[in-house]
């Protein structure tokens, strides 16, 4: 067991892009079930992460995790060609890990450690977009102590303090000597950290109807004294004459999100939850490394993104066949953050059309295993390189099939 | 619970079954009015796909005609396109085991002292052994064959290898590697009865005499010309076939002729008087001469001798002067503005090539001379134009594209390509045919031109794919 969980961090954060943007919706296996909506219901340990506002209202403190496999199936076409790529290694595991405690009956707390952001998009050696990105590894994680508090048996406040923290490693080639095989590859790499919060507002508004309101904020992470690392270089002076750089500073917003969610009972066994959910993504304007030395003769590369605000919009149901058993269904609409001019390969994106389905097996009243399924369904999208400000032509498939395992202990009252 | 059991299969089954684990779909890609079933290439060393100073086997792998050919093969054309390869990328030729002059093994580039870069011949001995004909693994579908001119096509000797030892030898090497007895390289086209073809043919026609500075070979007469490509499209076109012709680029814009600035040499006040001291009696006669001519004068004026500290224009002979070596004075000038001083002559200059001693007229060409080149390029691409019209055959306008991508340069892919020597990509270290990555950007033109031509929709080419100049 131990040589299991050893395993399981190692490999965290090695998220795939999952949804849009560089997001990651699978905090839950239970909720990722119905569509992954939790910001207006009572959902126990994991409210820490949906909506802190709502752990107090839960009757007891518990334990759940969460691992997913992220089975990417993107692929890309250069239009007008023939020519099509898929992703490398393409399966991601993110976790996450939620502990609750109940102080009182109207004071909870917690701890929550998940990946909201992470992109892992390994592409083929030698693919037609490796000048614009080859790979890139972002790892982030938010460790979030949490307080929550139920004002009344209505409504329920809570609020985490964020730390955040993760990696980066991007790779690309670089055109300056046409060879083929071996490609010229800069490395980048880089550990940053940052500071946020996440707070929320729950309200059982009735027996049958609960509502929330919650906000993540932004945090900027910032990578000082990240590596550059040239591979697979020719000794020619006249090349590496124009690239000298061995280090950068750079700066990643991960975007603020509001969202919005409510529950509705329907009967005894059918609930009923929609959540909508709207991430700042315009806060990445650009992404821009200061270096060293030179990359290419230059002292600093300029890439700009000009992200827009996106929606998620989400639907899901759970149906309680038995005590024992809750089966739950699914399905969203995520937007693109990305305009068609700045999309790279480094975040392959698309409008996404997600449909999900699980359920939860209760063996006794304290432990609770939960299955889902989520399959990401993207819209073939093509951007033509007259239309792209990093000159590349692009028609991607966006896709993952991602099923999740989650494991829940309540503690006793 | 039966009933949801049911719901349950039914939402995963439409859910799976048409979401998330397709492909991306590619372009429609059709043949439209045209028949790729079985495509044949005639030309030059464009077609060959020549580059580095030589024809290598990477290099025909990655000709233009064999990216049509890969292209064609997703619209019915055959994905079998066979092609007289050589053993491997060293390149050169021999003849009966000895390097055949001339054909040299394939240019490389190569790291000297303080990271200067330099261009030498790989110095593997070449294995591509004339006589050691491939002409049983035939018909091949590329028939271009290095330094063939328009008339070249059409001669049925071009292949024998007699010829080779002619003065000035009346056959082709790469030729006489994969000829069949007797027969022209228009011959073995028809003979496999193709649906489509291209022809580019015409560039060497001028380029071999540019090369040589005006002062080696001569340009085709266009009259000639327009009987030789007329007879290529008669042939061509006999069985119904479609096709398309390139015509030909402004050879005057290839790195060959472009590099070397007319005013290469560099020199300081004190190398410039010392220089000008040894040319003073030269200065002198002249002088003299004037005074017995008077109507000599301008030519005078412009031949006289005088370095100063800068960039200097070097000393050249030039057998356009009128000849004074009855009076002891050698046909030799500076070139001026204007003119062209070609590739080779860069090594030159500094064993005192141009100041010291003229330099051969066959390293400059004058602006008499590069107005015949251009006026043979012109005159070719208007008898390319009328003749392909007559038969009903589509121009590709590689003089306008090449000029275009002079100009411009390309983007592709995030990577940007121009003709500049060396670090263009475009451009083989030869100075005048392309790198693979050219050839590709060559094939997408053709391809361009095909599709709007024969409403066709052929894939084109990731020319990234393709390697351009290796560095060190």
């Amino acid at each position: 067991m131990k040589k299991l969980i050893g395993l399981v961090i190692l490999t965290i954060m090695a998220t795939q892009v999952q949804a849009a943007g560089f997001r990651v919706a699978l905090q839950s296996a239970k909720q990722t079930g119905m569509a992954h909506v939790g910001v207006g219901m009572n959902l126990g340990p994991e409210s820490i992460f949906f909506n802190p506002g709502a752990l107090a209202h839960s009757d007891r403190g518990g334990i759940s995790f969460t691992g997913s496999a992220v089975m990417s199936t993107t692929t890309y076409n250069l239009p007008g060609t023939a020519v099509t790529s898929e992703l490398e290694d393409n399966i991601g595991t993110p976790i996450a890990l939620y502990a609750s405690h109940k102080f009182s009956d109207k004071l909870a707390g917690g701890l929550g450690i998940y990946t909201p952001y992470g992109n892992r998009v390994e592409w083929e050696n030698d693919w037609a977009g490796r000048f614009i990105s080859q790979s890139i590894d972002l790892k982030a994680f938010f460790i979030q102590p949490t307080l929550s508090y139920k004002l009344s048996d209505k409504i329920g406040i809570g609020a985490g303090l964020i730390y955040a923290a993760g990696t980066v490693e991007l790779q690309r080639a670089v055109p300056i000597t046409n060879e083929i095989e071996p490609d010229l590859l800069l490395e980048t790499d880089g550990a940053a950290s940052g500071i946020g919060y996440n707070a929320g507002i729950y309200l059982q508004a009735s027996e049958n109807v609960s509502l929330g309101v919650d906000y993540r904020s932004k945090i900027e992470v910032d990578a000082e004294d990240g590596t550059i690392t040239k591979l697979n270089f020719p000794d020619a002076q006249a090349v590496n004459s124009v690239f000298t750089a061995t280090a950068f500073n750079a700066t990643l917003p991960l975007p603020a999100e509001l969202a919005f969610g409510g529950a509705v009972k329907a009967n005894d066994r059918l609930t009923i939850a929609a959540d909508a959910n709207l991430i700042f993504w315009n806060a990445y304007e650009s992404l821009d490394f200061e270096f060293n030395g030179t990359v290419g003769g230059e002292m600093s590369s300029i890439n700009p993104q000009n992200w827009e605000d996106a929606w998620t919009i989400k639907l899901g149901g759970q149906y309680a066949a038995s005590d024992k058993i809750d089966l739950r269904a699914g399905a969203y609409l995520d937007y693109t953050p990305i305009p068609d001019a700045t999309l790279t390969p480094i975040t392959p994106d698309s409008d996404r059309l997600n449909f999900s389905f699980g359920g939860t097996v209760r063996p006794s009243d304290q432990f609770s295993i939960d299955a889902a399924l989520l399959i990401v369904n993207g819209e073939e999208r093509t951007v033509e390189q007259s239309e792209s400000v990093y000159d590349f032509a692009q028609r991607y498939r966006v896709g993952a099939v991602v099923p999740s395992l989650g494991l829940n202990y309540g503690f006793n009252k | 619970m039966k009933k949801i059991k049911f719901y349950i299969a039914l939402f995963v089954f439409a859910f799976t079954g048409f979401s998330s684990c397709e492909d991306v779909e590619l372009d429609d890609f059709s043949n439209g009015q045209a028949d790729f079933s079985t495509y044949v290439a005639l030309g030059n060393s464009l077609t060959a796909g020549f580059g580095d100073g030589t024809l290598y086997r990477s290099g025909q792998e990655n000709s233009y005609p064999a990216l049509l050919a890969e292209s064609m093969s997703f619209v019915g054309g055959s994905s079998d396109f066979n092609q007289p390869l050589t053993p491997n990328d060293v390149g050169g030729l021999t003849l009966a085991g000895n390097p055949l002059p001339g054909f040299d093994t394939r240019l490389m580039l190569q790291e000297g002292a303080g990271g200067a870069l330099g261009i030498v011949n790989t110095p593997t001995a070449s294995s591509t052994e004339v006589t050691n004909s491939v002409a049983g693994s035939g018909p091949f579908q590329n028939l271009g064959v290095p330094g063939a001119k328009s008339f070249h096509l059409l001669g049925p000797d071009y292949g024998n290898i007699a010829g080779l030892a002619a003065m000035p030898a009346t056959a082709n090497p790469y030729y006489v590697r994969f000829t069949q007895p007797g027969q022209s390289l228009l011959d073995a086209a028809m003979a496999q009865n193709p649906t489509f073809f291209t022809l580019w043919i015409g560039n060497n026609d001028v380029l071999t005499y540019a090369a040589a500075g005006g002062d080696a070979d001569a340009i085709t007469p266009p009259a000639q010309f327009q009987n030789f490509f007329g007879a290529l499209l008669q042939g061509m076109t006999a069985n119904g076939a479609d096709g398309v012709v390139g015509n030909v680029p402004d050879i005057l814009d290839l790195p060959y002729f472009t590099v070397v600035p007319t005013n290469p040499i560099p020199l300081d006040d004190a190398t410039a008087n010392a220089l000008n001291a040894g040319y003073a009696t030269y200065n002198a006669g002249l002088d003299q001469i004037v005074m017995v001519n008077p109507l000599l004068a301008p030519e005078v004026a412009q031949r006289k001798i005088n370095f100063s500290a800068g960039q200097n224009f070097p000393v050249f002979i030039d057998d356009e002067l009128t000849d004074l070596t009855g009076f002891g004075l050698p046909s030799i000038r500076q070139a001026k503005p204007g003119e062209v001083i070609t590739l080779p002559a860069s090594s030159l200059f500094a064993g005192g090539a141009g100041t010291q001693s003229p330099l051969s007229g066959t390293f400059v060409l004058s602006i008499n001379e590069l107005d015949e080149i251009s006026t043979a390029i012109n005159s070719y691409n208007q008898i390319i134009d009328a003749t392909a019209a007559s038969f009903g055959v589509t121009v590709a306008d590689m003089n306008s594209y090449f000029s275009s991508i002079s100009n411009t340069g390309i983007t592709y892919s995030g990577a940007d390509y121009s003709t500049t020597f060396v670090t263009g990509g475009l451009f083989s270290l030869d100075g005048i045919h392309p790198t693979q990555k050219g050839y590709a950007v060559v094939a997408n033109q053709f391809i361009d031109v095909i599709n709007s031509s024969y409403g066709a929709n052929l894939p084109t080419i990731d020319i990234n794919k393709y390697p351009g100049v290796d560095l060190p």
